[in-house]
């Protein structure tokens, strides 16, 4: 409950954020925004559970093991974890009011990020070359749904990074709005867990 | 939390609900959207798909979705009763948790939508006991609001009115409810007018007339302005009238086999009669509702100004002017009990509150931005059913713009 | 309130999650090329997973030292998805095995 109420205190002491306590002494956007993320397992849960439940059911190839590529997409988890630990460490530099650390490692996710999506890019267009299309067959389309939709997330997520780098080019970041910052690591952070969770049960359970 | 009044923890339940429910929709909206604009085969057989699951997904949305129809509803009847009849609501504590664990098992229960989709003996089974099992905490809703009026000095306003016509009418929907429950009655009564009788007596004699019953309560607590207890009469007795003409017989018409979702049927059926009260029923209905209407329109021409507590009631709404300023209290009361502003035996009522804030409110300002946000989604729906590109990207420009823009508003205005 | 944190969970800490993070990766996909493991695999793979999984939540995400109310928040949704993914396989691969054996 200390963390709570330190937290609060914090927030208080930002331009504006005293108005974002709720009576539990929690930040309301803090809380909304895991409200969301509890909202969005349900979503992935569902386009996951579509994806299992066709497993094993295409009429047609290619199959998973033909054409899922496991060093490639181990680099892309990789890639991602490192995205986290970069998010992690711009969090602890913006709290501790070290911008320029800050700065550095806002960008450094958002091109970590962007790697991965170049990532897909390239393996989605690899998988179409081989013949593996949206409609050519239910693996097909529910690995595209899946993965597509969690790669919309991570575009989302780059966008979101380098407009808030941004904000701190211009100096309109720091410890005040930290939370800024934190809700940001809340979403990119989840965003990898999704992944996660797709290479295990997409790429590893085949 | 258990001082909270039942609305607000009957609308706070329901919020779970929501965020948990609908990304399965938009997840199965997605995949049909995908089968019809894009070619996949998600739910076509020919392509390996199985519509079963659509089935699957709707309803795990689907049933959710019907305890969001009907909890915040089931609050406003909790918060009615007890001003109506002069007593505290009967087992607040057990009504809180029998909402808690409707949601819950909310969740249980879908394919009591889908018997006659060949599940099988054991999903059957399953989910018979499990839409069984749902019943129990709603009954206790029921007996707990009887308990409340039981031995109450009742004003019979319009608003307790709906309230206890609500109760009446959600029993008769509960009964056939029930019957459904059990997958053999219900492969007889699936895809017929026995269910619409059901949704009907749950929807319109539980929702719809849970909402009257909020609306009359509060429209002066929000406008100022009284309600016409008159009309309100008038209104609540044509539309219990109606709503029994127009969906009774239908519990007839449906046993007799009359098929949902067909729109013209042969009088060698049986059912005409059936139907015919049923239209009669309906007008009876649209009636009932031109009344309503008419009521409200009468507040702006001859106003009949509201006080701050037209009904006695218990509740923290009561305590500030009508309508309320835009701040809500001069002053954040410390709530001691679940009825501030009634005498019970542990609190004497709440003091007044000042009439004046001590110091001046931040309000936070108004912002046009959600609004534009919102107003992108449909552009961009548009123009995806209308297959016209250049629409969508219009529609997610807005949508793209009204977020940056509602992001770097400042937040005091 | 940067002390609060330190006190939590420090840089060191951050790194050394991401090795673990790192080393539970090679371990899976080790795990899945390695033959001798093939019959262990899913439930291998779905407890390494998990590992992870609660790693970046407990600590990333710092849910492990904030208040309950946030866990609760995501946990019930989560539990309720993972609800949703088991009913989803038992209802279609329970199924398949009724009518298969009929």
């Amino acid at each position: 409950m200390t963390h709570g109420s330190a937290h609060a205190h914090e927030a208080g002491a930002g331009a504006g954020a005293g108005a974002h306590r709720t009576s539990m002494g929690l930040d309301s956007r803090k809380m909304a925004f895991w409200a969301f993320i509890g909202s969005e397992c349900l979503l992935f849960g569902s386009l996951i559970s579509t994806y299992l439940v066709y497993k094993g059911r295409s009429l047609t190839g290619p199959f998973p093991h033909e054409i899922l590529n496991i060093p490639f997409t181990s680099f892309s988890t990789f890639d991602l974890l490192m995205s986290s630990l970069a998010m992690v460490l711009a969090l602890a530099a913006v709290q501790r009011g070290d911008m320029k650390q800050g700065k550095l490692w806002l960008l450094v996710t958002a091109l970590l990020g962007l790697v991965f999506l170049a990532g897909q890019f390239w393996e989605f267009s690899h998988f179409v070359r081989e013949g593996l299309g949206l409609t050519t067959n239910l693996f097909g389309s529910t690995f595209y749904v899946l993965t597509g939709t969690h790669g919309a997330h991570v575009t989302v997520g780059v966008i979101w990074l380098l407009t808030l780098w941004v904000q701190a080019l211009r100096g309109k970041l720091g410890p005040g709005n930290a939370m800024t910052v934190e809700i940001t690591g809340l979403y990119w952070h989840f965003v990898d867990v999704v992944w996660i969770v797709i290479f295990t049960v997409v790429y590893l359970i085949q | 939390m258990l001082r909270l009044p039942p609305f607000t923890w009957m609308t706070l339940i329901t919020q779970f609900l929501v965020i948990t429910a609908f990304p399965v929709i938009t997840v199965a909206l997605v995949l049909l959207m995908f089968d019809r604009f894009f070619g996949t085969h998600f739910f076509v057989p020919q392509g390996g798909g199985d519509p079963i699951l659509w089935q699957h997904l709707f309803w795990m949305f689907g049933h959710p979705e019907v305890y969001i129809l009907i909890l915040p509803a089931m609050g406003v009847v909790s918060e009615v009763l007890p001003t109506f009849a002069k007593k505290p609501l009967f087992g607040y504590t057990v009504v809180v948790y029998s909402g808690v664990v409707i949601a819950f098992l909310g969740w249980s229960v879908w394919s009591h939508h889908m018997f006659s989709s060949g599940l099988g003996p054991i999903a059957d089974s399953v989910f018979a006991g499990t839409t069984m099992l749902i019943a129990i905490p709603t009954g206790v809703k029921i007996f707990n609001w009887i308990g409340t009026l039981w031995g109450g000095q009742i004003r019979f306003t319009t608003s307790l009115l709906f309230a206890v016509g609500f109760i009446a009418m959600f029993i008769i929907g509960g009964l056939s409810g029930v019957s459904h429950a059990s997958a053999p009655s219900d492969l007889q009564q699936t895809d017929t007018y026995y269910v619409v009788a059901h949704i009907h007596y749950v929807l319109f004699g539980g929702t719809i007339l849970g909402l009257f019953a909020g609306m009359y309560y509060w429209w002066p607590k929000m406008t100022g302005r009284m309600l016409s207890e008159s009309l309100g009469k008038v209104h609540f007795w044509l539309t219990l009238i109606g709503m029994n003409l127009a969906f009774f017989p239908m519990h007839f018409s449906g046993m007799l086999g009359m098929p949902r979702r067909i729109y013209t049927y042969s009088s060698d059926l049986g059912v005409t009669g059936f139907n015919q009260v049923s239209t009669i029923g309906a007008f009876l209905i649209g009636l009932a509702t031109l009344v309503f209407f008419w009521n409200l329109l009468r507040t702006r021409w001859q106003p009949v100004t509201a006080p701050s507590n037209p009904w006695g009631g218990s509740t923290l709404e009561w305590a500030i002017p009508s309508p309320p300023p835009v701040y809500n209290f001069t002053v954040i009361p410390t709530v001691e009990s679940r009825m501030p502003l009634w005498q019970t035996e542990r609190h004497a009522p709440m003091r007044p509150l000042p009439e004046r804030p001590p110091a001046a409110i931040h309000v936070p300002g108004g912002s046009w931005w959600p609004l534009i946000t919102a107003i992108g989604l449909p552009i961009l729906a548009i123009g995806a059913i209308s297959r016209a590109l250049p629409i969508v990207f219009v529609g997610v420009a807005v949508v793209i713009l009204g977020i940056y823009r509602w992001a770097y508003e400042p937040f005091e205005m | 309130m940067s002390e609060q944190h330190q006190a939590h969970a420090t840089t060191a800490t951050y790194l050394r999650i991401a090795a673990i993070l790192v080393m539970i990766t090679l371990i899976e996909v080790g795990v899945f090329y390695v033959p001798t493991f093939q019959a262990l695999l899913v439930p291998i793979l779905l407890v390494l997973s998990a590992v992870k999984f609660t790693l970046v939540v407990m600590f990333y995400m710092h849910l492990k030292f904030d208040n309950r109310f946030f866990a609760f928040l995501f946990g019930g949704p989560l539990l309720l998805g993972l609800a949703v993914v088991v009913s989803l396989l038992l209802i279609f691969y329970g199924a398949v095995r009724l009518r298969t054996g009929s």
